[in-house]
């Protein structure tokens, strides 16, 4: 009886959850579906068409490598300065786990809104151009790639591992390959899964600061979404994929932090 | 004298000259800068300049004038309502979760609210569109059962909360959930050991346990809300008189190009509440942190 009571508002809420999705794959593969409770007949021809616009694969191709790009700037800013921090211990990291949580201060419109007013006045030339937008996203997941590595490094107490590395008379470039490196493998994945997916989703920061001059996927997909309700839930469904693809994989690789102690290579 | 590995080290030189040190740091050090502060001081700056001189003109003229006024008034009432229902519904479900599904249904519910916490934006609208616009299939469903017409509409305040909670109940169950495990069957037994009845223990145990994260998530809520831009933009779309902080930003620089000033005062609001909710958060987790420690 208890069990019932609790599993039935379980069961509403995954319903609440999953309706939207549902119906967003039904409108990708529905002839018509305009004044019917579910559509007429369904159809591939969406799909066809969606993979067939100019627009998809440019878009979709921009906004994968834009993520991978963002990644990447992100990891080498962040590992590098994480690594020296946690082997020196300065007093002063907390300044920069405070700056890295900026971000979360700035919500993807007041972020836009600030690049495009301060680099208006002080380097128009940036306006417009993907390096800016790369430089937005890479702050946008600033804070996910930060704490991420940084809880990576807590939890296998570099500090120590370095010094008994030292004691072994390793040199620097071998502590680094051997024994920092391979340790936090699962910190740098998930930072990069989780800052990947943050670049990929966000239309605010994209929208406002390349628009249609360098039109990403999701920012595509505001412009579609007003002509042409098939071929948008078509690109809805790529996001889908996509979200889901990179969230069971953020799931996969906590599981895998919990498991895992640290140790070292070579 | 005990030699610690970094004393005996420390002669050897193994990591590269404080240079290379600075360097990485410099360098993260200068993105933040170039990225984050400048910009956010710059918008501060201007927000509180009027007419080249230092004022709240901007302000009070914001806190005035009749759009920029209900824009607020909305944004505000909308966090709170979304953010109050999202953390008491999601609190529901994550004490659901805990204590009556099974390893398995827990394991697929999280993975389901993981990708909805994930799947927001233009996408999520669209879906909501598809079933609650005007000719949404649950729109029409609804009036076939009544046998005429109903007045369903999506772009409204309660709409957007219908739309706000479908990525807010699943964030507040996925960060209140790990702290459940603090409501030890123990503690319970105690309780009922002691004569206490359900009343009492969350009256004076489960209550005061699991009230610092919740409004911890609370808190979290509140500023994901404050912050949404894409979902209200695409509900909402042009047209009408529905109105939000972050939509009105987004419309005086994105299309109107006048009263930057006013985008900018609306801005650093945003900032500084999302700012003071950040560190609310931060404090109500520390605390909890001990209680799970």
């Amino acid at each position: 009886m208890f069990r019932l009571a609790a599993l039935t508002p379980l069961g509403l809420m995954a319903l609440y959850l999953i309706l939207p999705l549902v119906a967003t794959l039904l409108f990708a593969l529905a002839t018509r579906w305009t004044t019917t409770i579910l559509p007429e007949g369904f159809t591939l021809q969406w799909i066809a068409e969606t993979v067939r616009a100019s627009r998809f694969a440019e878009t979709l191709g921009r906004s994968l490598l834009l993520g991978a790009a963002v990644v990447l700037l992100d990891l080498s800013l962040v590992v590098p300065a994480l690594v020296v921090l946690a082997v020196r211990r300065p007093r002063w990291q907390f300044l920069l786990d405070a700056a890295s949580l900026l971000p979360y201060t700035m919500p993807g419109v007041v972020l836009a809104l600030a690049l495009i007013r301060f680099y208006g006045e002080t380097v128009p030339a940036l306006l417009g151009t993907p390096w800016l937008l790369g430089a937005a996203h890479a702050a946008l997941a600033l804070p996910i790639v930060y704490w991420a590595v940084l809880n990576n490094l807590k939890a296998i107490r570099l500090h120590e591992l370095y010094e008994a590395a030292l004691t072994c008379g390793a040199r620097w470039d071998q502590i680094l390959r051997s024994v920092v490196l391979p340790n936090i493998r699962t910190g740098m994945a998930i930072a990069a899964v989780a800052g990947f997916t943050a670049s990929f989703t966000d239309f605010a920061v994209a929208n406002f600061v390349v628009g249609g001059s360098w039109l990403t996927f999701s920012v595509w997909q505001g412009y579609i979404m007003r002509m042409n309700g098939h071929i948008m839930a078509v690109t809805s469904i790529v996001s889908l994929l996509v979200t889901m693809v990179t969230t069971l994989l953020l799931i996969h690789l906590a599981r895998e932090t919990k498991s895992a102690a640290p140790h070292a290579r070579g | 004298m005990i030699l610690t590995p970094t004393a005996m080290g420390a002669g050897r030189r193994p990591w590269p000259a404080l240079r290379a040190d600075g360097l990485a740091i410099a360098l993260l050090v200068l993105f933040v800068g170039a990225a984050l502060v400048a910009p956010a001081a710059a918008l501060f700056r201007s927000s509180l300049m009027a007419s080249g001189r230092p004022s709240l003109e901007v302000y009070t003229r914001i806190l005035m004038a009749g759009g920029y006024r209900r824009a607020i008034a909305t944004s505000l009432a909308l966090a709170a309502t979304t953010a109050t229902l999202g953390s008491v519904l999601g609190g529901a479900v994550a004490l659901s979760l805990h204590r009556a599904a099974r390893e398995r249904f827990r394991g697929l519910f999280l993975s389901l609210a993981a990708v909805a916490t994930n799947y927001g934006g233009v996408p999520l609208a669209f879906g909501f569109i598809l079933l609650l616009g005007s000719q949404g299939a649950i729109t029409l469903l609804l009036g076939s059962l009544v046998g005429r017409q109903i007045p369903v509409e999506l772009v409204s305040f309660w709409g957007l909360v219908l739309v706000y909670l479908y990525f807010l109940i699943p964030l507040c169950v996925l960060t209140f959930l790990p702290a459940l495990v603090a409501l030890r069957s123990e503690l319970r037994d105690a309780a009922s050991v002691h004569g206490g009845r359900a009343i009492h223990f969350w009256r004076y145990v489960g209550g005061p346990i699991l009230l610092p994260p919740l409004t911890a998530s609370f808190v979290l809520l509140f500023a994901h809300a404050l912050g949404s831009f894409t979902t209200p933009w695409a509900i909402v779309g042009g047209g009408s008189d529905l109105t939000l902080m972050t939509l009105q930003i987004g419309f005086l620089f994105g299309e109107a190009g006048f009263d930057l000033e006013a985008a900018d005062a609306l801005a650093v609001m945003i900032m500084l509440l999302a700012g003071a909710s950040l560190l609310i958060y931060r404090l109500l987790m520390s605390r909890v942190a001990r209680w799970l420690g």
